[in-house]
């Protein structure tokens, strides 16, 4: 089942004449992380919001998990859904630690409880312990996002919303902790929601990407089939895709690769892990002149791309 | 000039040493007065505060009512008030807390109006309750801004405890009108050399406090 189902939402802001969000039906496949992409304006905030009901829609609904988001008591629904937002927003008053166990506390779990709670996600967002006892104005932009990530997963929920979180971190950081969440979410494998307007951030994190423009839906695919098939002038121009290669290395194989089968044989092939990226596959193509590449979970092949997918992605839209 | 200032000053001294059980009386008198002045502005004027800056109505009516009120002098607050409350320590005490009221009130608004809205977003998104935010959040997060504004009353009010001497409700200002009644100065300074003195060391412990309880830390 879809963990998020939004189904003809539109929302107006009193005083507007147009709707920031015209009549979206979508649905959100539990365990993935689907990327909110467009131009500022164009409803992506406004979209998300909506889901922990920071804002209303005007008409239609959203379910989570098939139940009707307005049948929850607002903030027991938003005690159950991880929420980043770009400016961090830690509370400046309270450590780290007590930052982190917010959420639990409103919960009401017992303090041993929350206590190895804490460690366990300081130890996930890669923070060390003694950074407990700190105070957010003592940590740099990145280590407070991570503070702000390990806030939101702190009660385990099976949904987050994460409202460009990244946007304001430097880009070296920027990617390092986009690695930590693609590497959280293979083992965590939340459904997350998350809004960009940096093209290249979505076509990195999203197993789907939703192309938005002026409150309507445009598009929605998946990294390659965006890049391979942009439906109209206005995605091509967001994609703007003249880098190839940039482009190639943004996107994982896992979002190409096909499933093993039987006509694939040859322990010869060249092997790559999940998470690998597609710029990394065709130089390994380009090599040792092979069409296949096979790729690996724990070391074990579990599927493969060959030239012909790349090549799909890489130019076709041309 | 200098030596009548300092005769004058030792004439105050022993005034002071012949009248010690009156004298700290008085300045018992004066903290009561003013301590409750500045305890009631700060019960009424933290929540109305508190409202004022989430209410567009509350503002524009409380805000420009309390400005109005700050033009009119503690003094003539005083007077106007005896006929209805007569020559007592509550005509002095409404008086009080009508000038300690403005500051409080201006700086909660202004405290609670300048919290930084992604961090009230982010408690909303958590799952707060709007009583919830108030107290762990925005309340421990206004707190230094709103002493500045006991502070400031804190100041005036002390001054201006003097008053109450007029309506007989005792204080150091019974110095300063005997002191001009009898065109005394040595007596006028036993009053007003103590009421400075108490003005600067409350609001160098209201600052100490201010800074302990900063929640920011960096």
């Amino acid at each position: 089942m879809a963990a998020i189902q939004f189904v003809n939402v539109s929302k107006q802001y009193p005083g507007t004449t147009a709707p920031a969000v015209d009549n979206i039906t979508l649905e959100i496949p539990e365990g993935s992380i689907v990327v909110l992409l467009g131009p500022s304006g164009c409803g992506k905030t406004t979209l998300l919001k909506m889901v922990n009901r920071l804002h209303e829609p005007t008409s239609g609904k959203i379910l989570l998990d098939g139940v009707d988001i307005q049948s929850i008591p607002v903030n027991q629904l938003r005690r159950n859904i991880g929420y980043v937002i770009q400016q961090v927003g830690l509370f400046p008053h309270l450590s780290i630690a007590k930052n982190i166990a917010v959420v639990p506390d409103l919960l009401g779990w017992d303090r041993q409880r929350i206590n190895q709670r804490v460690n366990e996600l300081l130890d996930l967002v890669h923070l060390p312990l003694d950074f407990r006892n700190r105070y957010p104005a003592q940590l740099s932009g990145g280590q407070q996002q991570r503070v702000g990530l390990a806030r939101a997963l702190a009660a385990d929920p099976e949904v987050m919303l994460m409202d460009e979180p990244f946007g304001a971190i430097d880009a070296i950081t920027r990617e390092s902790l986009q690695d930590q969440l693609l590497e959280l979410q293979r083992r965590l494998k939340k459904t997350i929601l998350f809004v960009t307007h940096d093209v290249e951030e979505a076509l990195k994190l999203a197993d789907e990407i939703i192309v938005l423009d002026k409150g309507r839906l445009v598009q929605k695919d998946t990294p390659c089939n965006l890049l391979a098939n942009p439906a109209g002038d206005f995605v091509r121009q967001l994609l703007n895709t003249d880098d190839r290669i940039r482009q190639l290395s943004l996107v994982r194989v896992e979002t190409v690769m096909k499933p093993l089968d039987s006509t694939i044989h040859s322990n010869r092939l060249p092997r790559v892990p999940l998470g690998t990226d597609l710029k990394r596959v065709l130089s390994l193509m380009l090599s040792p002149a092979s069409d296949t590449v096979l790729v690996c979970q724990e070391g074990n092949p579990i599927g493969y791309i060959t030239f012909e997918e790349l090549r799909k992605v890489g130019c076709l839209s041309a | 000039m200098v030596d009548t200032l300092i005769h004058t000053l030792w004439q105050s001294y022993l005034y002071f040493l012949n009248r010690q059980t009156e004298f700290w009386g008085a300045v018992v008198d004066h903290l009561i007065l003013a301590g409750i002045a500045i305890g009631l502005a700060i019960l009424v004027c933290v929540p109305l505060g508190i409202w004022t800056s989430k209410s567009r109505f509350a503002s524009l009516t409380l805000m420009n009512l309390v400005n109005g009120l700050r033009v009119i002098p503690s003094l003539a607050v005083l007077f106007l008030i005896i006929p209805y409350l007569g020559l007592t320590s509550t005509s002095a005490i409404v008086a009080l807390t009508i000038l300690a009221m403005p500051p409080v009130l201006i700086n909660t608004d202004a405290a609670f109006r300048t919290l930084e809205p992604a961090i009230i977003e982010a408690a909303r998104g958590m799952g707060m309750s709007a009583f919830q935010r108030l107290i762990k959040v925005e309340f421990p997060l206004a707190i230094p801004v709103i002493l500045t504004g006991v502070r400031i009353s804190a100041v005036d009010v002390i001054a201006s405890a003097t008053l109450a001497a007029f309506v007989g409700s005792g204080g150091l200002g019974i110095y300063i009108t005997r002191g001009f009644a009898l065109y005394d100065y040595s007596i006028l300074f036993v009053g007003a050399i103590p009421v400075a003195l108490i003005t600067l060391a409350v609001e160098g412990l209201l600052a100490l406090l201010q800074k302990t309880l900063q929640p920011i830390k960096t």
